[in-house]
């Protein structure tokens, strides 16, 4: 359902897309989404506060109540994961 | 010189890396190709993450999850609290209504009639406690408060703890369920007597090993001893966990006994529950309304107004029964003197073990069966209540899921490191009544205790829960980890313990099993929150 609003929205709403976009499809971004948003909660939580909210380990470790090892881990694991669910639905 | 790991150069892209070790990577870089592939190639996934997610509309941002900041000020939790309270007001007459058995109302939450129960009785003991009452427990709260600002506070500055969420709240539930026990009077001696001339207003906590009420007790009379006596009068109930009991003056209330003996010489006003090895009710003794009981021995020469339930081994019964007598046991003996003013109906193993002297007088019908076991498979009522059981599993469930989302599923995935639960949930599940026991005779914990143990069933309650759940997740492996495919395998999940159970013997065994697993899950969950509450 995310995965759906999200491509709608995402033809309408970029109107300039910026190099590297253009080398990523709407649909493959749209993908990496959808894959986020089935990431566990404490995976999908510090990953998109990294990379959407752009804010520091420190912030997310504060923000989240966790040490920042921990967060550090979880976005590790968090990519790994998201790799997986990408390859997976490449195949 | 040995390459460094994915997740170092992953921190290095992230810029997370301390100045010195960055340093140290970028050396290392400029000798091994490898790394530098694996640079670019973590750079680029940086940049389809951000680029991805550039593009999440502002109302997407509950991808972020409910992730709220720590010192939230928790109105949905008052609200839930105040929808609870009043959900409970409105229902708890209904619920009076139904026929639970009687013998269980004091244990159900929502009783008007059950005095014992906590929640709903804030406002009695608020009545009746008056203005002292609280300002002990102000002060109680408030020196806590001071304690906990004065420790917190240094803490904070070194912003070496943190109080977080699940730690207040917990703090609050115990304060507001320990509000009852300043209604307590408490006295704790070798020998504690109320002297004939005595009055105690409050509800009375009494431990020691002679418990001597001569005087009057307005309130409810808690007893923990070796001999229990009443010659005086409690108005409120008498809760007594005692090597023996006597009662030769009165109780208005109720009596709840776990005693070896309970001996009844008196006046009971209301109702008599127990689980007891020996129950007299002598010809002296009455009970005001019905006798619930379950021992070994009963000998009933006095009489009881309404109706009585034995289940015992040995009945005798010389005396009077206003109503219906039902007995399940060995023995059922009625005297000439017996006198029944409903119908007797008994379930005994042997037909010769019921006497019945003709002088006895039965004013309804006889229904004397024999104790078969019956095959409950073949009762529709047996499927009616498994049904019930789950349903309100899963209504369980799914309130958890929405209450406490992280921590309901956490405690669920934390049952798939079996030994590890199972050996945390058999010592939980075996050392929390031996801590809610001590705590208890401490006295000042009495309430603590009484709410701990009360934590305790709930949380064995709920371990079936978080066992099924975890069940359910491992069959049917949903590929999208939302609300209703959590509550799809939980459904799933449960329907499987169930079927379990009802297996003879092993039934027993993997139930004992999954309670402690679940249990050790859930306590693992709570320790894992603590530790997070508890940051160094």
């Amino acid at each position: 359902m995310e995965a759906e609003e999200g491509i709608a929205v995402v033809e309408t709403a970029s109107p300039e897309p910026s190099p590297l976009g253009a080398i990523l499809s709407t649909e493959e971004r749209a993908q990496v989404r959808d894959a986020i948003a089935r990431l566990p909660e404490n995976y999908r939580v510090p990953l998109v506060l990294r990379y959407y909210g752009e804010l520091s380990y420190d912030e997310i470790a504060q923000q989240m109540g966790l040490k920042k090892n921990y967060v550090a881990a979880l976005i590790f694991r968090a990519k790994q994961d998201l790799r997986r669910k990408l390859s997976h639905r490449s195949q | 010189m040995e390459c460094y790991s994915e997740q170092k150069v992953s921190m290095f892209v992230d810029g997370e890396l301390e100045v010195e070790e960055s340093q140290h990577l970028r050396d290392h870089l400029a000798a091994c190709s490898h790394c530098r592939r694996l640079l670019d190639a973590l750079r680029a996934e940086n940049r389809v993450l951000s680029e991805s997610l550039q593009e999440l509309p502002e109302h997407e941002f509950s991808l972020v999850g409910p992730f709220r900041s720590p010192w939230s000020i928790g109105w949905a939790d008052v609200a839930v609290m105040a929808l609870v309270l009043t959900i409970g007001s409105i229902v708890a007459p209904w619920i009076d209504h139904l026929s639970i058995p009687e013998a269980l109302q004091w244990l159900n939450p929502m009783s008007l009639s059950g005095r014992t129960n906590l929640f709903f009785n804030l406002s009695y003991y608020f009545a009746h406690g008056g203005a002292a009452m609280l300002s002990d427990y102000a002060a109680f709260v408030g020196g806590l408060l001071l304690f906990l600002l004065l420790g917190g506070g240094v803490l904070l500055l070194g912003r070496r703890w943190r109080l977080q969420q699940p730690g207040l709240r917990m703090l609050t539930v115990l304060l507001v369920f320990s509000l009852p026990g300043f209604a307590l009077e408490r006295r704790h001696s070798e020998i504690v007597t109320v002297a004939a001339r005595e009055t105690i207003d409050d509800t009375l906590l009494a431990t020691g090993n002679i418990v001597r009420v001569e005087g009057v007790v307005n309130g409810d009379l808690l007893a923990f001893g070796g001999t229990v006596e009443v010659r005086g009068t409690v108005k409120g109930d008498l809760v007594s966990f005692a090597k023996r009991t006597v009662v030769s003056g009165t109780v208005e209330g109720n009596i709840y006994d776990f005693s070896n003996s309970l001996d009844l010489d008196g006046q009971l006003g209301h109702s008599l529950y127990g689980l007891m090895q020996s129950l007299d009710v002598n010809d002296r003794g009455r009970v005001g309304e019905g006798v619930v009981v379950a021992a070994g021995d009963i000998s009933l020469e006095g009489e009881v107004v309404r109706s009585a339930t034995f289940y015992a081994g040995n009945t005798d019964v010389s005396g009077t029964v206003g109503r219906e007598l039902t007995m399940a046991g060995d023995n059922l003996i009625l005297t000439n003197t017996a006198r029944v003013g409903g119908n007797l109906s008994a379930r005994v193993r042997q037909l010769k073990n019921v006497h019945i002297a003709d002088g006895a007088t039965i004013t309804g019908s006889r229904d004397i069966q024999l104790r078969v076991k019956e095959n409950h498979f073949t009762r529709p009522k047996f499927y009616f209540y498994q049904a019930v059981w789950l349903a309100a599993a899963m209504l369980v469930g799914w309130l958890g899921l929405i209450l406490f989302p992280g921590f309901f599923q956490a405690s669920a995935h934390a049952v798939g490191s079996g030994w590890r639960s199972f050996g945390f949930g058999l010592g939980v599940l075996a050392g929390v009544p031996v801590a809610a026991f001590l705590i208890a005779i401490t006295l000042v914990g009495f309430p603590v205790s009484l709410m701990l143990f009360a934590f305790y069933l709930t949380a064995i309650y709920l371990a079936k829960i978080w066992v099924g759940a975890f069940l359910g997740q491992k069959l049917l492996k949903p590929t999208e980890a939302n609300k209703s495919d959590w509550l799809l395998g939980l459904l799933v999940g449960l329907l499987i313990l169930t079927v379990i159970g009802f297996i003879p013997y092993l039934g027993g065994l993997v139930g004992f099993v999954v309670v402690c697993v679940g249990l050790g899950a859930f306590s693992w969950q709570l320790y894992r929150v603590s530790r997070r509450v508890i940051t160094t």
